[in-house]
């Protein structure tokens, strides 16, 4: 995708925080000189052609009560991995779901990120998916501190 | 948090509106005003509920590679390595687990290759022997969205 000049600051501040105004976009526009209608268009468009995921808020889930949260990594033989990471993708206490490439070291290729208000809702979660798929060689890694979080200024 | 605070919570994770009047279209769905939809956003930044308002760009539609990166450190060592990883404006999420591999890490940068020189660099300034380079093959999930 072939991104100019003004594409790549309008995607950097995209990426950060909206202005905290009751029109958001108008702010933005007048910062990079453009008619509201045009960002508006071409925000639009990348949504539409999934350049964009998403646009919405993100929350400090430890605030909203969602204290717990452990990685969840398991063993799947290749031929069901698929099948598998769709069905984990389904249970909403999940937010992230990966096939990853192994090591030698390290043979687990299925992760996701389980969340709980507490740590026993958290293992709940967990004892749940691995009954109802029949997971059998898996790894719970529990977060202990949270050492970086930021998001991503591309460009 | 009060009802009104929990829906527009939900709400505005799923989906802000790109539209001239966000807010308003936010009230139009659930039957509230743009000024009390908009004071409630805010009242929720300001309590740090809401952490950003803006963008998830597909970062492999953005030419940008991205990895999974564990490390194995000894406990006395972790706040020293923690302070190396951090440094790096590519590595934006850090974690510490309960395991053997202990510090676990994403990278963000234009290439593989470029996440490899950062991790090697790591390992050097972190003595680190025992390192995972876990990049994904494939999403089959990824929404950070929260049910309050």
């Amino acid at each position: 995708m072939k991104l100019t000049k003004l594409d790549k600051k309008i995607i950097n501040a995209l990426s950060s925080d909206l202005p905290e105004s009751i029109n958001p976009y108008k702010i933005l526009a007048q910062k990079f000189k453009v008619p509201e209608d045009y960002l508006i268009k071409k925000i639009l468009l990348w949504k539409k052609t999934n350049l964009i995921r998403r646009i919405g808020a993100t929350i400090r889930h430890n605030k909203a009560g969602f204290l717990f949260n452990v990685m969840f990594v398991c063993k799947i033989p290749d031929a069901n991995v698929s099948k598998i990471g769709m069905e984990i993708a389904k249970f909403p206490q999940i937010t992230h779901c990966y096939e990853r490439l192994t090591n030698k070291n390290w043979q687990y290729n299925l992760y996701a990120m389980v969340h709980g208000k507490t740590k026993k809702e958290c293992k709940k979660n967990v004892d749940e998916i691995v009954k109802k798929l029949k997971i059998h060689d898996y790894k719970l890694l529990y977060t202990l501190r949270e050492l970086k979080k930021t998001s991503i200024e591309y460009f | 948090m009060n009802q009104t605070d929990k829906k527009i919570l939900n709400e505005i994770q799923k989906e802000f509106p790109v539209s001239k009047f966000p807010y308003k279209t936010i009230g139009q769905k659930l039957g509230l005003t743009e000024q009390k939809v908009f004071n409630t956003v805010i009242k929720l930044k300001k309590q740090g509920m809401i952490r950003r308002i803006g963008a998830f760009f597909d970062k492999k539609k953005l030419n940008y590679a991205s990895a999974l990166i564990a490390l194995k450190v000894e406990d006395k060592n972790v706040h020293k390595v923690a302070k190396i990883v951090n440094s790096y404006p590519e590595i934006t999420h850090n974690y510490l687990r309960k395991d053997e591999y202990n510090i676990w890490f994403t990278c963000i940068a234009s290439s593989t290759n470029d996440i490899k020189k950062i991790i090697n660099s790591i390992q050097t300034k972190g003595k680190i022997k025992e390192t995972l380079f876990l990049p994904a093959k494939k999403t089959f999930k990824l929404s950070a969205i929260f049910k309050v």
